[in-house]
This record gives structure tokens, sequence and C-alpha cells, in this order.
């Protein structure tokens, strides 16, 4: 009963808004100059002529009412977008009513509070059916991107004023960091650093890599039985190891206040160096500020970190104590992956941390990026 | 109208109503015939140009002049505004009129833009109004409901090609349903942009009738010119009726509401003349005394000498619509009463005559209730009749006559015993002696009665009447000349008499001590020209319609609005009254039984008592949930996710069908998902389009997703890629 009321109470106090148009403007100016008219002089024939525009007047409000009502809307959002990157969203308008079409639809996302015009507009829906309406949804910044709903508006029919109707048609989306190019040097250190991680090395696999003689402990699943045949002696094969490519990659979180850009550079890149390695079918790791992501694999894995990455926010820098409370590589020095490290500020306190990392990466004042590889330090 | 693009029916309403307005100045102002042509042909130009298409276009060029010398143009009209408003007519309305069609010719000739057509549609509103402040005829009723027309048309076009406009120039990305495009004009949209303006027209009435009427009056003109009548003035020479009696203008309209067409001639007195000198009627009872309104809107005449009269004919009320007059006179069947109306004050003199205090510019409403008096019988068949004093002095006065009038009189008179039968032999011989003509010529002469009794023998009612009053007089019966108009042409449909100039009458009123004044009308009746019955049928409705929209719409008033809600609350007073009475009468029987029960119920077990009362809550509880709920529009939903579902199983139906006559068959046990994976690994072609229809087929008949045209269209295009890979 109370669900009852309150879906009641939501139609009788439906939000609506009405905002005149130029035209409407002057109607008005010219319905009020006829209405002084008519009170001025007493003539009936001007009340009519009032009565005229006051009935066109009446007669929008009524028509524009009809074609907002029994309006659904379905939207189809994707889960993740990346920041500055148009993404195509569908929105689905349905038609409930029975015999009444609805026309001259005009929508606008509501953005925390705000009204964003996509310059959507729909001529014509017919009763019971449906229109399909695509357009392109950027985000600027990463993050939680809010939609507290969807505004629908009309002119209809005759171009007077425009009535609104918010329709609380909320959805989030997590806005990812932006994807940037990486630059060429960058490149080709990760390059370099791949072709040390691309080499045969044994392990769980199918290719074979080594036959030797068999030593107690070995599987024997793994004798190699027709080479036995032919030594006469317990072979056992070797197979190269498959998938074995690892990365780590760490984001410092600390930043100052002040060098918002660089931190958010240093995410940016951060969110870049994971796709590429996802495309790459590595096995991934992640620490992201205290999150820590282990190695795997896979879309899912990918976007839990990618939500991270939109979701982390700078730390103020700490002290040497403190800092190693909360700061700590994961990855043991025997692990074999490769490790990029991120710091969108020169602290070198952390850095030291990662001073076995195989790539640090330094965002400095404008957006100035140090590389250095374990070897040396490049430009 | 039909398979008519957008933009070319946009252009012919705006034509249109461009044409309504500029019709309503033509039929109302005073505008030169020049421009009146060449507004038509601006019409003209504009219509060819939408009927003849892009045929018209090298001689319409040919015509168009450059923008420089329309300017030139332009500048000139406004200099001659100025000449024509402080020199020629100067008046600001009808010099405005004339500037306003020469913008609107102006614009005709230049619709390009979307401000041109804005610009013609706020000269044409401008045109509306100034032929509004003119004219209150009928046929600003049709002119008017054309214009509506035409703007419920042509604001919908308006909207609908700038909306197109705005997706064609990239300001807005308009997605249309290409099934249902709006490009052209269908017959659907013709008829319901019709029905739409039908609803503009209904609204507008209501609205009309509900705005509170107040006028205040500060630059109010009046309107009008007055009917020049004669006959009513406190002077008359006798026969200067003569000069309105082939007048066909209408004076007033009298309905009877109350009363049935009288039987006999029907009489509305105006002025009445005690007073003769040979040539003319006066009066020396001119005084004249205001009437006391009581109650408010109403008032009340002292008859004199109704205490002595006993008789009297019913009340007829009449309502009577008053042209304006150069007169104050008021008309009304002998004997008024009363008389109501929107009048500034009432006055009257001595012989029952009723004036307003000044002749009104405009038309005037107003009720009269009559009651004439019946001549008693004893006072007919007396043989004598005492006069007062007064009535002696002023209605036997009698100018130097000829010998030859009283000689006549007496002769006339000497079979008559008493004074009734005196006056009906003196009626009676003019009745039949004399010959009613209207074709008289102009005499400068000083005894036109004389001339008319001994000489001419041809006259019109008011030789008739002075001539029967002055041989009344001369055998001392007072009488006095009254003059009014003789209501003769009943208009049945609507109902009234329509009275004009031509019915203007005088007869005799000839005193009884006890009856009062009588009524006599020596005047022999007027054979009537033949006329066309068609045609006075058609003026007949014609008239009717006229008085109506007066009535619906001119001479609407705050009176009329207070006399409609007083009608409402009466009617719906009588309503309730009527609906209680019909409850009363049907549910007393079962209120007399719950009555009785109640009084039994007293003894029964108050257990059962509460039982039914619960009983009853929860009979009342279900009945409104069951009304909140409406199970029956989940029904009607439910039947159309059925249908929907209907099509989701027929295509899926349709592919297992495919993939059968390909070698793949789906087991009972296999669900959707699992017929997929097997269709993958047997035939891997069509595997996308099974999956893609079996994931459709999913969303429709499990989900909430809707049917849409566009699953439609997929689901059959993969249909067709299957069967084309089989």
């Amino acid at each position: 009963m109370w669900r009852i009321s309150s879906t009641f109470l939501s139609r009788l106090f439906r939000h609506r808004s009405l905002l005149f148009t130029s035209e409407g403007l002057r109607f008005l100016i010219f319905t009020l100059a006829v209405g002084v008219a008519a009170v001025n002089t007493g003539n009936n024939l001007f009340y009519l002529l009032l009565a005229m525009m006051l009935s066109l007047v009446v007669m929008s409000g009524l028509l524009s009412e009809i074609c907002l009502r029994r309006l659904e809307f379905r939207r189809q959002l994707p889960d993740y977008i990346f920041a500055n990157t148009p993404v195509p969203v569908s929105l689905l308008v349905i038609n409930r009513k029975r015999y009444l079409p609805s026309f001259s639809l005009r929508f606008f996302e509501v953005v925390d509070g705000l009204d964003t015009d996509h310059k959507l507009s729909v001529a014509h829906v017919a009763p019971c059916s449906s229109i399909l309406v695509t357009y392109s949804l950027v985000a600027r910044h990463r993050g939680i991107y809010r939609l507290t709903g969807l505004r629908a508006a009309t002119p209809f029919p005759f171009g007077l004023f425009q009535k609104k109707t918010l329709i609380p048609l909320d959805a989030t989306i997590t806005v990812c960091p932006e994807l940037t190019p990486l630059p060429a040097a960058l490149s080709h250190v990760l390059a370099a650093l791949g072709q040390e991680q691309g080499l045969i090395r044994r392990g769980p696999g199918m290719a074979l890599y080594n036959l030797r003689e068999y030593q107690p402990g070995d599987d024997s699943r793994a004798i190699h039985w027709r080479t036995t045949a032919r030594t006469s002696k317990l072979m056992v094969k070797e197979t190269e190891a498959e998938d074995q490519q690892r990365v780590t990659i760490f984001l410092s979180l600390f930043s100052p206040k002040s060098d918002e850009g660089n931190f958010e550079h240093a995410v940016s890149l951060a969110a870049s160096l994971l796709t590429l390695f996802h495309q790459r079918n590595y096995f991934i790791q992640a620490v992201i500020g205290d999150d820590t992501f282990s190695f795997a694999t896979g879309e899912d894995h990918y976007t839990e970190i990618l939500r991270s990455l939109a979701l982390c926010r700078s730390w103020e820098p700490l002290t040497s104590e403190a800092l190693g409370q909360t700061v700590h590589d994961p990855t043991p020095s025997s692990e074999d992956s490769m490790r990029i490290a991120i710091f969108p500020w020169a602290d070198l306190a952390v850095k030291e941390r990662f001073s076995d990392a195989d790539c640090i990466i330094t965002i400095s004042g404008s957006k100035h990026v140090v590389y250095e590889s374990r070897s040396r330090v490049l430009p | 109208m039909s398979s008519m693009s957008l933009d070319r029916a946009f252009y012919l309403s705006s034509i249109l109503l461009a044409g309504a307005a500029f019709s309503s100045l033509a039929l109302t102002a005073d505008v030169p015939t020049w421009l009146l042509a060449l507004g038509g042909v601006a019409y003209v130009v504009c219509l060819a140009q939408i009927v003849a298409g892009t045929q018209s276009r090298p001689w319409l060029a040919a015509l168009r002049l450059s923008p420089v010398t329309w300017n030139i143009l332009l500048l000139t009209a406004f200099a001659s505004f100025w000449i024509d408003l402080l020199w020629i007519s100067q008046e600001l309305l009808s010099a405005g009129i004339r500037f306003l069609i020469v913008l609107m010719i102006n614009k005709l000739f230049n619709l390009q833009q979307r401000r041109d057509f804005l610009h013609l549609y706020a000269i044409s509103l401008m045109a509306v109004l100034a032929s509004a402040s003119l004219t209150t005829q009928v046929w600003y009723a049709p002119v008017f409901l054309a214009y509506l027309f035409a703007g419920i048309w042509t604001l919908l076009l308006y909207h609908l090609t700038k909306e197109r406009e705005d997706a064609a120039t990239g300001t807005s990305h308009l997605v249309r349903d290409t099934a249902q495009d709006l490009g052209r004009i269908t017959s659907r949209f013709f008829w319901t942009t019709n029905g739409m303006a039908v609803c503009a027209v209904c609204l507008t009435l209501s609205i009309f009738f509900i705005i509170p009427r107040v006028g205040i009056g500060l630059l109010q003109k009046d309107r009008g010119e007055s009917l020049r009548t004669t006959g009513f003035s406190e002077r008359v020479d006798l026969g200067v009726m003569g000069s309105i009696k082939q007048d066909p203008s209408i004076v007033m309209r009298v309905e009877l509401p109350d009363s049935e067409i009288p039987q006999g001639n029907f009489y509305l007195r105006g002025m009445a003349y005690d007073h003769y000198n040979g040539r003319s009627w006066s009066t020396h009872l001119s005084t004249r005394r205001p009437l006391n309104e009581k109650p408010q809107g109403t008032f009340t005449i002292r008859t004199s000498g109704s205490h002595l009269s006993k008789k009297w004919s019913p009340e007829i009320r009449q309502d009577i619509v008053l042209e304006p007059l150069d007169t104050p006179v008021l008309f009304g069947a002998p004997g008024a009463v009363s008389i109501t109306g929107e009048l500034i004050g009432v006055q009257s003199d001595a012989m029952g005559a009723l004036f307003l205090p000044f002749p009104a510019s405009n038309r005037t409403e107003y009720t009269i209730r009559s009651r004439s008096s019946i001549l008693d019988s004893q006072e007919q068949s007396a043989t004598l009749l005492p006069y007062p004093e007064f009535i002696r002095q002023h209605y036997l006065q009698l100018p130097p006559l000829s010998q030859q009038v009283a000689e006549l009189t007496h002769s006339v008179v000497q079979d008559g015993h008493t004074p009734y039968e005196m006056i009906a032999l003196v009626k009676h011989h003019l009745l039949t002696t004399y010959r009613y003509s209207l074709d008289l010529e102009v005499t400068q002469s000083n005894k036109p009665v004389e001339d008319f009794l001994f000489i001419r023998k041809t006259g019109y009612c008011e030789h008739y009447a002075t001539a029967m009053i002055l041989m009344l007089r001369s055998i001392g019966i007072p009488s006095r000349l009254v003059t009014g108009f003789l209501a003769s042409e009943w208009n049945e449909f609507g109902n009234y008499y329509t009275v004009r100039q031509r019915d203007a009458h005088a007869w005799v009123e000839v005193y009884f001590p006890r009856s009062g004044w009588i009524t006599f009308d020596p005047t022999p009746p007027v054979v009537q020209a033949e006329t066309n019955r068609w045609w006075q049928s058609v003026e007949g409705l014609v008239d009717s319609v006229r008085l109506r929209w007066d009535r619906a719409f001119i001479q609407y008033s705050a009176t009329d609005q207070l006399a409609v809600l007083q009608g409402v609350r009466e009617g719906s007073d009588a309503l309730r009254n009527a609906l209680s009475e019909s409850l009363a009468s049907r549910l007393g029987p079962l209120i007399d039984r719950l009555r009785t029960a109640s009084t039994t119920m007293a003894a029964v077990d108050v257990k059962q008592a509460a039982f039914m009362s619960v009983l009853m809550m929860t009979g009342l509880l279900l009945l409104t949930a069951i009304l909140l709920k409406k199970p029956w529009k989940n029904s009607h939903e439910e039947k159309r996710a059925s249908a929907q579902q209907m099509f989701a199983v027929r295509v899926y139906g349709q592919m297992t069908d495919c993939l059968t006559a390909h070698g793949i068959r789906k087991s009972a046990h296999e669900t959707p998902a699992e017929f997929v994976r097997h269709v993958e690994r047997e035939w891997a072609a069509g595997s996308s389009c099974v999956r893609k229809l079996t994931d459709l087929y999913c969303r429709l008949r499990f989900g909430q997703h809707p049917l849409t045209s566009e699953d439609v269209s997929v689901a059959q295009q993969l249909l067709h890629q299957l069967q084309d890979l089989g």
C-alpha cells in the first residue's frame, strides 16, 4: 500500500519544467498586448482573439504533456570507458501509449544535476513502438561518471515552449584513465626487457625443451620412452615454458596536490602499460598504492586493475618512517617477471625501495618522463 | 493537400493565414480599391507559385523586384502613412490599416527566411485585431474560424519544418523512424491536424465565455452610427413617416419567450401626442420623470388609470434588441409594466412613453413586460361616459377644422348609440372608404386631413389615425395619436419579430374612464408585395444568425456571465434535487429495511454484528485493492508480452527447422546455449548466425527486452543468411 501511494504521489507531482522559446516569448507578448486591449476596450472580439491565443497555449501544454507521457527508456552503457575516448551509447525510447504517438522529442543526459546536450532528437515515435538512438559519450576525467537521469523535452506542437521532464534513469560508469600512446623511448626499453623475458626457458608446456637422464624425483609421466628405448637409459622430457611472460606494474600514489597533473599522467601511463601487456597476454601483477593484484591474466583481471586505476587518489608524501609502513613491493626478487615502477613524484625514499625494478618511470615537472632501466638511465 | 510535402504545405498555410487576415481588413475597413487589387494580385501570385511549383520559377523571377526597390517602396509607404495620418484621414487606425496592407504585400513577395514568415504572422495578427476593432458583423465569425484553422496548421508546420531544417544544418541530430517519416502530408496527418483545430475552436469558445469581462474603457470609442428615424420626436409633422416607409433597415428584434405569436396585430408603442395644430402633432405633456429602479436593473412603470381598470390582457414579456437610433424612445407593447436591462436610467412622460436619458450609441437590449387594458363590457355598452377634466382638456383639443369634417363625422356616427359604437363606425368608415397608399404627391396643404378625407381619399397610417382622432374629438370622445411600429415579420428561425423602418406606424388610443386607453387602428392592412419565399427564408436565417452572433459574442457581458453561472447553479441544484429524489425513491425501501434491521439488530448477538461489520470492511478493502491493482491491465500487458514471446518462439523454430534441414537436430534435453555449442562443433559457418538468433530469442523470450522493429529486421536478416549458408 505504501508502494502504491508513493508511486501515485510521484506521478501526481511529476516534475515538469517549461522553457519558452524565442517564438513563444513573442507569442506571449502579443497575447498580453491583446489582453490589455481587450480589458481596456471591453471589445468582445478582442476577447475572442485573446481566447484563441490562450487556447493555443493550453493546447501546447496538453499536447506536449501527452507526448511525454508513458515513455520508457532503456540505456545501454559499457561497463567501463576511458577518459577522453568517445564511446557509443544506445538509448531505446519506447512509446507505451496505445494510440497516440510522441513527436519532437529531445534528450539530455543529466550528469551531476546538469543537463548535457548531445543534440539528440527524435522526430516521431509511433504508438506501441520504439526507436533506438545512439550517441557518443565522452568523459573528460577518470573516476565514477554518474548519470543521474535523463531529461526528455519536447517543443511539440507549436514550438512556443519546451516542456521538459526528468526521468530517473541512474547509471554509473567507471571512467578509466586515458590511454595514451607510449613514448618511443619507453617502447624501446620495454622491447629490450621483453626480449629478456622472451628467452626460452624450462617450464610447463607442450613444446620440447630438453631430453635428459631420469633423476630420482622426476615425474614418471615425463619419461620419454622412445629415447629411453634408443639409449637404454631412462630419459625424461623437459618442456618449454608457455605463458611465462610476467610483468609487475607498481604505481606510487604519493604526489603532492600541487602536482595533480603529473599524478594523472602517471596513472594514465600505468593504464596504457597495463593495456599493452594485457594485449600481449602477459601475466600481470599490479600494485596501486596499497591495492595489490596478484599475477593473473584475462579480461576480468584487467578490468579489475583498471577500476583501481580509475578510482585511485593521490597521497600526500610521507616521512620515510611512515613510508616504510605503507609501501611494499610484493614481488620477491627471485620471481621471474618484468618489474615496472611508476612514480608521479620524484621521491628518492620510495624509489630506493624499487631500485631493483627493471624500469623506473618518474614523472617530473611539466610531465617530463625519465626512464631508468636496471642497467642504465635513459633519456 | 494529401501527399504534399511539408514545406509546400507550410508555405500554403502561411499564405492562407495572411489571406484570412487580409479578407477581414477588406471587408471591414475603408481600403482604396487599388490597394485591395494589389493585395489580391499578391495572393494570386503566391498561390500560383504553390500550385505551379518549380514551373513557376522563370516567370516569377521576372516579377520579382530587387531588395533596393522594395526598400524604396516601403519607405514611400511609410511616408504616405504619415501623410495619411496627419492630413488625409487623420485617423491612426485607417492610416495604419493601409500601411499594414502594404507591409503584408511586401512580405508575400519576399518570403524567404524564417523571420519573414514570423513577420507575416505578426502582420496578419495585427490585421485581424484592427478589423475586430472596426466591425461587429457576423461575417467576422467565418473569417475568424478560417484564421484559427490556418493558424493551427501554420504553427504546427512551422515547428515541424524548423526541426527538419535544424537537423539538415547540423544544429541537432534528428533520428527518424524511416517507416513513419513525416516528410509529407498524409491523410492521417491532415485529419489529425484538423481535429486539433476543432479542439482549438472548442477551447477558444470555452475560454471566451469564461474570461471575466472587464472594460476599463480608457481609449474606448463609440462604435456604429445611429439609424435615422422619424416620428418619435416631440413634434411630428403629418406625413413624415412616409419617408421611412420604404426603408428595410432593421430597427429592432422582438422575442416573445413566454408567449405564443399574438393573434392579430402586434403593436410596439413609442410616443403619444395630444395636440394637433392642423399640420403637426405635438405633446404638451412632455415632462419626463425618472422611474424607480427597484430591484437592481428593473424599472417599474406606474400605469395611469390602472386602479380603475379591472380587466387586463395576459402579461406579455418582450425581449427587445434595439438598434442604435437617433431617438431615446424605448419601444414595447402597450401597457408597459416594467422594463429590465443594462440601462443607465429610464424616464417616462405622462402619456406612458418610455425614454432613455439620451439616444444610445450601441445596440440596447432590454426586457419589457406589458399588460394592456381590455375594454370593460359595461363601458362598451354605456351610452354616456364621464371624462375627467384633465382628459377633456388635453385629449379633446381640435384645430380649426372645416365644417365638412363635423358633417362627415355626424353622418358616419348617426347610427351609433354608444361612444363605442361611434368609434367603431368611424373606424369602419375609414377602413372601407379610403385607400392606403404611400404614393403621395408632396403638397404644401394647410389642411392635410381635409385633403385626405375629401380630396385625395388616399393616404397612409398617419392620415388615417389623425382623421379618426379629429372625428372622434369632434364628437367629444377623447383620443390621442400614438406612433410606434407594427411588427409583422416573424423570423421562424430565431423565433422573433424583425421590425424594420418600414414597419413604422401610427394608430389611435381612445380613452375610457374605467378601462383606460384602448388601442384602435383605422389603417387598412397593407397588401404585401409578392416576395420570393426562398429568399425571405434565407434573409430570415441570416438575420437570426446575425442576432445570435450579436447576443453570444458582441454583446456578451459580465451580466451574461453571471446569468450563465446562476443558470448553472440552478441547474446543478435542480439536478441534485432530482437525483436525491430519484435515489430516495429507489433506496427508500432499502433504507426502511435497514432501519427495521437496525432495530432488530439491537436484540441480536453482538458477535454476529461484529462479524458482519468485519465482513463488510474486508469486502470494501478487497474492492479497493482490486481497483488500485487493476489486474485487467496486467492481463493486457501479459497478452502483449506473449505476442513478443510468440515472435521469439517462431523465429527460433524457423532457425531449428533450417538447421534440421542441414542435418543438425536439436535434442529435447539441450538448452539453447548447449545447442549453440553443438552447432559450433558441427557447422562453424552457421554458428555465428545461430548464436545471434539464440541470444535474441533468450532476450525476448525470457528477458524484459521489448521487441523493436530493429530486432525484427535483424532476425529476418539472420534467418536469410542461415538459409543461404545452408
